[in-house]
């Protein structure tokens, strides 16, 4: 048994009641008392033997036909020891309770409300317990309780909550705050005698640079924030929800619309998940292929980021010039699979199509100009003196206060932690290629910024190295179970036929099970948790979205900075609404 | 006679600079109207309330609010204030010699003296 | 009576050609910024409306013209429809005292005027930074009065900026006024004819004005709200600033003035530290047998520094990103101002020695 489990086990002999460990997908998994969980996360995360320093993701799954209806699932990274574990906790459907977590790890804020919002589960102990998706007023219950219908319940128009535009003319003053405001409004802040008020400004979702329909609620006094308040769900889809009634495979387009601009790596980290859950072993070419996509797709990611925070901050020339950049790398995924943005290329088990060479001498062409690129955005923003007052400096976050805020990505690395997963759990082959992974010192957002343009340089390091070890050989694994056939041979012989039918139609089935698995994308750590019932659809699928956890240390990581600097801060964390809100 | 003169000069110099204000009010002042007369008017609740990203604004903007600048406000009254005492002195320089010189280089001094302060005591820390 | 009717007549014609200069400039200005930022940026910039997009101006005008005013609940009505016109009058104003050309005392019908400036003052430089300064009213009353949190931030920010600045630009120029010993926009340019080496940026002696030059500039893009000092309409942080609730031809108006104000600062650059109309070497100025078109060289060589500043402008909006609010202040009193002050003590002593 791993030590981990076993020094668990030893420790709480009554709260533990069971332990396992999945040699197949290398998973660690603990089930215990609900009412232990804080004094096992607490070991967990003091203890130096576990040393779970890092909160990876708060979830929940509900099985409407057990006695303890709800299960609450914990997943923690050791940064020191390099492991993952699952803590599974079961709590009854009349007392959805259980103790809170951000006594330990301050990232667990957000976490918490999300699964108090989406499935009804109270955290005792958590500071500002509410919805954090849906709206404030929404009580048509928990949308993902299995009782509660996929296409929703009613129609948008008949909810009373929204606005009617026909009302008439009211005056300004007489006009009532509308409910949801008022969360807002009873701060924490004593009334005092003071004889200026704390301004509220709504800053979104309606704004030129909250990368979307962001809304934070900026307290502020003067033009220094005080207090900013996160607000999410504007472009909550339930995709997690929309997920239980597709097929494994009906689930890849969705995650396009995740992080919108950098498709690949979505469909990545899904097909990972999914062959982890199902145990597929992937060809050598497609993991070439596959590793070079997802760096250009990488390299797009980081252009768009550079081109939008240099924006923010009012550099308009870098913008255009990482877009003509872009433009390129955009080009090529839509010659290599019809799409520019949501791509849907991989598929489980392998890619949808081969590189061909024209791609590929465009690609090598691409890289060798793309070094004096880079090299062109440097002059206008590394040595400029604006430039460099305004990310340093800013923003600052330390080492301790990010790994416990779980941040992962460049918005980590940052702040000197080296935690990249190509290289800790290297999947692909990244294993097979020399890169080096950039870390900060100040976990400012200079750094943050350094980092994602040394990325492109690594990352166009990786590219050229793939592109010259790429194997020959097929690109999809051969396993007519679980991958379709080649539509030549559905055409040809019967066997194929049959395959090809039953997976279009039924849907594969992976044997009964749970897996998490965490990819490195560009914004940071995007991990699928998969449920498997063993039946076709996901039982239920949770994602680790990097932008939503980065989310939850906003306010920590804006209070004291000027209203300019929210607009940086957006932009550090490289945030997109698709994938926080899901 | 030479109150007169002085009298019409201005007249003739400043005369011009009158018309040219009350032309540039006039343009301004008509093409408002003209495009008042031509533009639609569809007023709405919605269209009318305020902008603040799209939610319903708090509360009202005119309350008492922390600007923190006053004291750069002072500060710019006081300075202004000697800049001008300058440009008398700058335009007769070459009239006034050796003492309007020392003289000025005393004033400019008295106003570095404040400036340091000023600098010192935080004044010019916006915020 | 005639003298009288005549000289209205011909000033009347003078202030409807600068006005209506300054007000196609601008309209030009607005469609060179697009193209000049295009060329910079790998793009285009407006292509649809006329061949290359030259009648840009003419439909962006038209559409804020026929386009619906709001004025939002909860506005100040009269302020917020008179803060436009407040900002606009004093950028049009300005150009009354500046000396497009040479001085040229033209004698019609018994009245002598001078073509090439509307009316030169004795106070000319003082004239200009009295009404900039009524200017920012404008720009503050409009913010404060949309009742806009956005519009107010941007107000607020704009009266910091515009008081930090004007100090500095009313002390950038004291060196100049010493070495011309006048504030009269003509007197200054003609005491710097005879080539660039006389232009009081350059010359040599007693103490060249290059400093004071680059603090004005500076302090001047400032003063007209561009970029790096944009911040009272810093797009992606305060929407518009204090222009947010603005639309129509209000809206168009804080447009006018702001190109209005760069064409100005341009210009009072160009006569207090360029030479005015002066060319840069003397023989290119048109001399010789065709003496009368000494102000078509005079007028040329204004145009080309004007408009050499203005690209100026454009180049910077091209190139830097935003300051912050406190390094913006910092920059200007702690920086600029210091830097202001030794010119002129420098200045001073200098030309006491060379007197």
């Amino acid at each position: 048994m791993h030590l981990v489990l076993e020094t668990v086990q030893r420790q709480f002999p009554e709260t533990v009641l069971a332990v396992a460990e999945d040699q197949a997908r290398g998973d660690l998994s603990v089930q215990i008392l609900a009412k232990g969980i804080r004094e096992v996360a607490r070991f967990l995360h003091d203890d130096p033997r576990t040393a779970f320093d890092h909160i990876t993701d708060i979830c929940s799954a509900d099985y409407p036909d057990d006695l303890e209806r709800f299960e609450v699932i914990y997943h923690f990274l050791s940064l020191p020891h390099g492991h993952r574990i699952r803590v599974k906790a079961r709590i009854m459907e009349d007392d959805p309770v259980i103790d809170s977590v951000t006594s330990i790890w301050k990232g667990a804020d957000f976490l918490e409300r999300e699964v108090y919002d989406l499935m009804g589960i109270q955290f005792e102990g958590h500071p500002d317990l509410r919805r954090i998706f849906m709206p404030e007023d929404y009580d048509e219950g928990y949308p993902l309780r299995k009782d509660f219908p996929a296409e929703g319940k009613g129609w948008r128009s008949q909810f009373d909550f929204f606005p009617k535009y026909d009302e008439p003319i009211d005056a300004w003053s007489e006009k009532e705050v509308p409910q949801d405001q008022h969360v807002f409004m009873a701060g924490d802040t004593p009334e005092s005698k003071k004889r200026t008020t704390e301004m509220l400004l709504n800053m979104g979702p309606q704004h030129p640079s909250t990368h979307g329909v962001l809304r934070v609620v900026l307290e502020l006094d003067g033009e220094r924030v005080s207090k900013a308040m996160p607000d999410l769900g504007y472009l909550h889809r339930g995709v997690e929800k929309l997920a239980e009634g597709l097929t494994y495979m009906q689930v890849l387009p969705h995650t396009d619309r995740l992080d919108y601009v950098c498709a690949m790596t979505n469909n990545y980290a899904y097909v990972r998940a999914v062959e982890k859950l199902v145990g597929v072993t992937v060809p050598e070419r497609a993991e070439y292929v596959r590793t070079i996509v997802a760096e250009v797709q990488r390299i797009v990611g980081h252009l768009f980021w550079l081109g939008t925070q240099a924006l923010d901050i009012g550099a308009m020339t870098v913008f255009f010039w990482t877009f003509r950049e872009r433009e390129v790398l955009l080009d090529l995924f839509e010659k290599l699979c019809g799409a520019r943005l949501t791509l849907n290329y991989y598929r489980i088990g392998g890619v949808d199509a081969d590189l061909t060479p024209e791609i590929i001498e465009s690609l090598k062409t691409f890289l060798d100009t793309f070094p004096e690129h880079i090299q062109e955005y440097d002059v206008l923003l590394q040595k400029n003196r604006i430039w460099l007052a305004r990310t340093k400096d800013v923003a600052v976050i330390s080492g301790e206060d990010a790994i416990n805020f779980g941040l992962t990505g460049p918005t980590l690395r940052g702040s000197g932690v080296a935690y990249d997963i190509r290289k800790l759990e290297p999947y692909g082959a990244y294993d097979k290629v020399e890169w080096e992974v950039p870390v900060g010192k100040n976990g400012d957002t200079y750094d943050r910024y350094w980092i994602r343009v040394e990325e492109m340089r690594q990352s166009a390091r990786i590219v050229q190295q793939c592109l010259e070890q790429l194997p020959e050989g097929p690109i999809v694994a051969d396993d007519p179970k679980i991958i379709p056939p080649q539509k030549t041979n559905v055409m040809r012989d019967m066997e194929s036929l049959i395959h090809h039918f039953i997976i279009f139609t039924h849907g594969f089935k992976p044997p009964k099970g749970e897996t998490y698995c965490a990819t490195e994308v560009p914004k940071g750590e995007l991990g699928f948790f998969l449920i498997s019932d063993g039946g076709p659809r996901p039982y239920r699928m949770k994602i680790r979205s990097p932008s939503f956890v980065h989310m939850g240390a906003f306010d920590y990581m804006a209070r004291g900075y000027l209203i300019s600097d929210i607009v940086t801060i957006f932009g550090t964390y490289d945030i997109v609404m698709g994938e926080c809100d899901r | 006679m030479v109150g007169l003169d002085l009298l019409a000069e201005y007249l003739s110099k400043y005369s011009p600079i009158l018309i040219f204000i009350v032309l540039a009010l006039g343009f301004g002042l008509v093409t408002l109207a003209l495009s008042y007369l031509v533009q639609p008017k569809y007023p709405e609740a919605e269209k009318l309330t305020t902008y603040e990203c799209g939610s319903e604004p708090f509360s009202d903007s005119r309350m008492p609010f922390p600007i923190r600048y006053y004291v750069i406000a002072m500060l710019f009254v006081i300075f202004d204030i000697e800049v001008i005492f300058l440009y008398p002195w700058a335009i007769t320089f070459y009239d006034l010699g050796i003492i309007g010189l020392i003289e000025m280089l005393i004033f400019i001094g008295l106003f570095v003296v404040a400036y340091v302060y000023a600098w010192q005591k935080g004044a010019l820390e916006w915020d | 009576m005639v003298d009288v009717g005549i000289k209205l007549a011909l000033t009347l014609t003078q202030i409807a050609s600068v006005m209506g200069i300054v007000l196609l400039t601008v309209a030009l200005l607005t469609l060179l910024e697009r193209k000049v930022l295009g060329w910079m940026q790998d793009r285009m910039g407006p292509m649809e409306v006329g061949p290359y997009g030259i009648l840009q101006p003419v439909a962006d005008g038209l559409k804020l013209f026929f386009k619906e005013d709001i004025i939002p609940a909860g506005a100040n009505r009269i302020m917020f429809s008179m803060a436009p016109v407040l900002s606009l009058v004093p950028a049009l104003i300005g150009f009354a005292v500046i000396p497009f050309g040479p001085t040229w005392n033209v004698e019609w019908f018994g009245v002598e005027f001078k073509p090439f400036v509307i009316s030169d003052i004795n106070i000319g430089v003082l004239y200009i930074l009295a009404f900039a300064s009524i200017g920012a009213y404008g720009v503050i009353l409009g913010g404060w009065s949309s009742n806009s949190k956005y519009s107010l931030l941007g107000g607020l920010r704009s009266a910091a900026q515009l008081i930090s600045y004007e100090l500095n630009v009313g002390l950038a120029i004291v060196g100049v006024l010493l070495l011309s010993s006048s504030l009269s926009m003509v007197t200054i340019t003609e005491a710097q004819t005879g080539g660039f080496w006389r232009w009081y940026a350059f010359a040599p002696l007693p103490f060249p004005q290059f400093i004071a030059f680059v603090v004005f500039i500076i302090a001047s893009v400032a003063e007209t709200n561009r970029t790096p000092f944009d911040l009272p309409e810093a797009e992606s942080e305060l929407v518009a600033g204090f222009f947010t609730e603005y639309s129509g031809m209000r809206f168009a108006f804080f447009f006018l003035a702001e190109y209005a104000n760069m064409i100005l600062v341009s210009c009072v650059a160009t006569v207090l530290f360029f030479g005015g109309w002066d060319a840069p070497l003397p023989f290119l100025q048109f001399h010789g047998s065709l003496e009368h078109l000494e102000w078509l060289s005079g007028m040329f060589w204004f145009t080309v520094k004007v408009y050499t500043f203005l690209f100026l402008f454009f180049w910077l909006r091209a190139t830097l990103p935003r300051l912050r609010y406190d390094q913006l202040m910092r920059f200007g009193w702690k920086v600029l101002l210091p830097i202001a002050l030794g010119n002129i003590v420098i200045t001073s002593i200098m030309a006491y020695i060379f007197s």
